[in-house]
């Protein structure tokens, strides 16, 4: 070496220093290093979208399904669900991959050498390689995106189709980005990658379960309350929507200016945390973080929670209390010796194992004295504008009825003292529910229809949902006086409709089988009409019942599987060659017809369907919904499933196309 | 048979234990402020409760080698990356020409850091490395690489994972002595190094300085290394600068002097005479003392006790080195092994 090479540059006039020009560089750097994850989030989000579809399509083309109405419904309804289930998450996991790889360097102490001392303002560093995280993550996205949007839309005119299939694609989008700003945050915050993950996945997971599992306590322990009353209005879970977009979005809850606004501030944040960060937070522990505390005491009392559910459901007080002590301390020290690396700090964190535990024993006292106040609630007439009155059976074929203050006032006080009296038949000493996990109902029942949901639409417009399940006793008591209309009668004894069904519709299947359902005609048992005729008096008389014996659980549940809307069995009576199970199939629509005069209106319907939940995304008109819209034949008599879901307006523009054939 | 009595240590001189201030830097360094290239005041680091670095006063001098000694955990580190702009100090300032070095891209683009441990991205070669050097520092150049990966005999186009860490060390020397830096700052440079790379190192460290003005910082734990190669040292202990001073002027500050008389004097009748004894040991009738002073000035106080035997003997820099650090109570010895 000589010094003649070393003076040659000394001697060149450079240009000032121009950090910019690193930014730029570190930007594209990003990019060109991270290139190949790209191209393989291209390639699975192109396997699962549009070359799925058009494999799909090619495989399972149906000249009899050649309406293109119902081609573009397809591939819109395959495009929504394959990004529901599979490209949101595919998204996350690759972004969480690119996060790690891309900022984890502040998380390694040899990686901080280099980059830190780089001639780079801090923010001006983080920004360029989120700039790079971002176009790497969201270019094969967008690219996918259009294609896919192309497979709907040019199918034939841009359609509503297209337009909400790109809606759906930039709420999954936005639920996303929101995630991972959160858990770039995170990063910020924490000193090591495995503890930010760790700390992502309290966040995203422990709080939610926590709040499930906590709801699912009320549920079993607060009369009249159902899973509905949380899904759509309960504080817990709008928190734990906020906490975590992915949940909101896969529940039908998307928040999407919330995300945006989360996203912002998050990318925010995270920009002032990195540029606050001190170098030597790479590797330390987050043991002593705030943070940290709070996600302790959620897993705390999840595992406290978790533990009591599983060793408290249907027995006692005491193994419920034994779950809780044992479910809270083990959680706590598997995540205290996790993110301490030992068990060091264990004896010291039981300081903030008794306080979990004294939140987690407030929370059980809340529930047990009802101090959410869920059973204080029972409308006035002044306060109702109607009562919807529905079969809790999913798939019962009984329309919703509708009570209204001026016509039944007498009846919904009557439902109402019945709902009081169910209640106060669970209190115990001073006025508190039972801790022991027992069904909110202690029902002996025959008939499924005897849990019935309440949808309350006040005057305000709210709508409150209550569900009820009455035994028999006291429906021996009260039932006579509340049971008035022949609506209600089918609602709370519905035998009664086997009187309405003719015999000729009837059709009877031996069930030794248990896949009797996918060959019907090797198990159709040949009945007259006359025998089907007695056969049905028989069940209605409960004749039946006391022919076939003495102790039978008898038609318990109807079968959702079975190609013919409704079942009732007789599935738990003990099947011999001498004495066959069988199972009375009885087609829905002759039930429909029998009780449709009594039927709520279509807008009713729609009032407790959303109630419970459905219609988020596309809000269909309701009156547009086809009517019970199971099932549907066309004139060549080709038959489809249609159900009412939130695609009811597409189900509606395909039943219109079909009618118009 | 000749009886020894082991070294005994004296209450250190003041101006050898205390911190260095600004006061008495001026007594200390015969360089003046205006020449420094990095000036750090009161410059504090804390990680958490514990002080890493308490720095009174800290001036490093242009185009000169500056070699940080200490023991493990005095802060060498600390103070390294202090300087190069990956620690924000939680109190005081750390100055290069005037301006602060934290979030500085002006005057971080003139410093490069080897950490004791090279850091490179990941799956990379040294070619990736190369760019990603010349991406960021407009003055990297080509053939100061070229000639570098010659003298290391590095292949630049192997994964850098496959390398020795010797071999990685001299990646990351092609690297930052390519990029040209104003102020290098080498942690434990010459560890990994075999003895031929350890001179070719030193030589283009000296033509580093001569051609480009370039100042260069290098923390060891060699000090026999660092004795012929710097100009200035500093001694750091438990976070404080307790020395720093020109090498010649802390040679010349202390020496080991034989002595032996007819009659033998005690310690308590030479520091009388106003010696600063640092530390002494006596074989036989020969006392061997360590005294802090000028040489000259030393031997000619001793020579008016009319000595059989008189001889003054310089000190390597390790002896000094271990000499403070022991008057400061620091088993240096059992450290350095």
């Amino acid at each position: 070496m000589t010094s003649d090479t070393f003076l040659a540059k000394s001697s060149t006039n450079l240009p000032p220093y121009d950090s910019g020009k690193s930014a730029r560089y570190i930007f594209l750097r990003t990019l060109k290093d991270n290139f190949p994850l790209g191209v393989l989030l291209f390639a699975l989000e192109f396997l699962t979208q549009p070359f799925a579809i058009y494999i799909n399509n090619i495989f399972t083309h149906d000249a009899s399904l050649g309406n293109p109405l119902h081609n573009k419904w397809s591939i819109y309804q395959s495009l929504r669900s394959t990004f529901t289930s599979s490209i949101v998450p595919l998204l996350f996991i690759i972004g969480v991959i690119l996060v790690v790889r891309i900022l984890g360097y502040i998380h390694q102490n040899v990686q901080i050498d280099l980059w830190h001392s780089l001639p780079i303002k801090r923010e001006k560093l983080f920004l360029s390689k989120l700039g790079g995280l971002s176009v790497i993550l969201l270019v094969p996205h967008l690219l996918v995106m259009v294609w896919s949007g192309a497979l709907v839309g040019f199918t034939g005119q841009f359609s509503s189709y297209a337009k909400a299939y790109i809606q759906h694609w930039t709420l999954g989008t936005l639920a996303v980005i929101a995630g991972l700003s959160m858990l770039i945050y995170i990063f910020m915050r924490f000193g090591t990658t495995s503890d930010s993950i760790i700390g992502t996945l309290g966040l995203f997971v422990a709080w939610p379960i926590m709040v499930l599992l906590y709801s699912t306590v009320m549920i079993e322990i607060i009369p009249g309350i159902t899973f509905e009353n949380f899904a759509n209005n309960h504080l817990f879970l709008h928190i734990t929507y906020l906490f975590s977009p992915l949940p909101a979005f896969w529940t039908g809850n998307s928040i999407w200016p919330y995300w945006l606004i989360l996203t912002i501030i998050c990318i925010i944040g995270s920009t002032i945390a990195y540029k606050r960060r001190k170098s030597e937070y790479a590797e330390t522990l987050v043991s002593s973080h705030p943070f940290y505390y709070v996600l302790r005491t959620i897993a705390t009392i999840t595992g406290g929670l978790g533990l009591s559910y599983i060793m408290g459901l249907n027995a006692s007080l005491p193994s419920a209390l034994l779950g809780i002590v044992l479910g809270s301390i083990l959680i706590h020290c598997i995540v205290e010796m996790i993110v301490a690396r030992g068990v060091k700090t264990l004896v010291r964190s039981l300081i903030g194992y008794v306080i979990s535990l004294v939140i987690l024993t407030l929370l059980l006292v809340a529930v047990l004295f009802d101090l959410f106040g869920f059973t204080r609630f029972s409308p006035t007439p002044a306060q109702l504008e109607k009562v919807i009155v529905t079969s809790a059976y999913w798939d019962s074929p009984i329309p919703s009825i509708k009570l209204t203050p001026d016509q039944d006032a007498a009846i919904i006080e009557n439902l109402n003292e019945m709902n009081r009296k169910s209640i106060n038949s669970q209190r115990g000493k001073m006025g508190a529910f039972q801790i022991g996990f027992t069904p909110n109902y202690d029902i002996d029942d025959k008939f499924i229809n005897q849990t019935v949901d309440l949808t309350y639409v006040m005057t305000d417009g709210k709508i409150v949902q209550r569900q009820f399940t009455y035994n028999i006793d006291l429906s021996q008591e009260s039932l006579s006086q509340v049971v008035t209309t022949p609506p209600l009668k089918y609602i709370f004894m519905n035998k009664e409709i086997l009187r309405e069904i003719s015999p000729e519709n009837c059709q009877l299947y031996n069930t030794n089988d248990y896949y009797w359902y996918e060959d019907q005609s090797d198990h159709l048992v040949n009945l007259s009409q006359t025998q089907m005729q007695e056969l049905l008096n028989l069940i209605a008389d409960d004749d039946l019942e006391r022919m076939i014996g003495d102790n039978p659980e008898e038609f318990a549940e109807a079968r959702s599987e079975a190609p013919e809307p409704t079942i009732i069995s007789m599935d738990k009576i003990e099947s011999t060659e001498d004495n066959p199970i069988y199972t009375l199939v009885i087609p829905k629509q002759n039930i429909v017809a029998a009780l449709g005069k009594y039927a709520a209106t279509e807008g009713d319907h729609d009032i407790y369907k959303e109630s419970i939940g459905e219609y988020q995304d596309l809000n269909p008109d309701p009156y547009k919904t086809p009517p019970w819209g199971y099932e549907v034949q066309n004139e060549n008599d080709q038959r489809y499933e249609i159900y009412i879901d939130r695609f009811s307006t597409q189900a509606y523009e395909y039943l219109q196309a079909i009618n118009q054939q | 048979m000749k009886t020894t009595i082991p070294y005994q240590k004296l209450d250190g001189n003041q101006s050898w234990t205390a911190p260095v201030t600004r006061e008495r830097y001026n007594d200390d360094l015969t360089a003046s402020e205006a020449d420094a290239r990095i000036q750090s005041r009161h410059l504090v680091k804390n990680f958490g409760k514990k002080t890493a670095l308490n720095i009174e006063y800290s001036q490093i001098l242009g185009s000169s080698i500056y070699g940080l000694v200490g023991p493990n955990g005095a802060g060498k580190t600390t103070y390294l990356r202090t300087l190069s702009g990956i620690y924000r100090p939680d109190a005081g300032t750390c100055e290069m020409d005037g301006q602060s070095i934290w979030e500085n891209p002006e005057i971080k683009s003139q410093i490069l850091f080897l950490p004791d441990q090279p850091a490179f991205l990941p799956r990379t070669t040294l070619l990736d490395m190369k760019r990603f050097y010349q991406g960021i520092y407009n003055r990297f150049n080509h053939n100061v690489y070229r000639e570098l990966l010659e003298t290391f005999g590095l292949d630049e186009k192997t994964k850098l994972k496959t390398f020795s860490k010797g071999m990685m060390r001299q990646a990351a020397l092609c690297l930052v002595i390519a990029a040209q830096p104003k102020l290098l700052l080498l942690d434990e440079a010459f560890d990994g190094l075999d003895p031929v790379m350890r001179r070719a190192l030193r030589r283009i460290l000296s033509q580093l300085i001569l051609d480009h003005e370039m100042t260069v910082v290098i923390s060891s734990h060699n000090l026999r290394e660092l004795e012929d190669l710097c100009d200035y040292v500093g001694v750091l202990h438990n976070g404080n600068m307790i020395i720093e001073q020109d090498l010649d002027s802390l040679k010349l500050g202390i020496c080991r002097i034989q002595v032996a008389w007819t009659k033998a004097l005690d310690i308590q009748q030479l520091q009388r005479l106003g010696l600063n004894i640092v530390d002494y040991s006596r074989q036989g009738s020969v006392l061997h003392l360590i005294i802090s002073g000028d040489r000259d000035e030393i031997t000619h106080t001793l020579r008016t006790t009319n000595p059989l035997l008189l001889e003054a003997l310089p000190l390597t820099l390790e002896e000094i080195f271990l000499q403070t650090m022991e008057v400061n109570g620091y088993d240096i010895r059992h450290i350095l092994g």
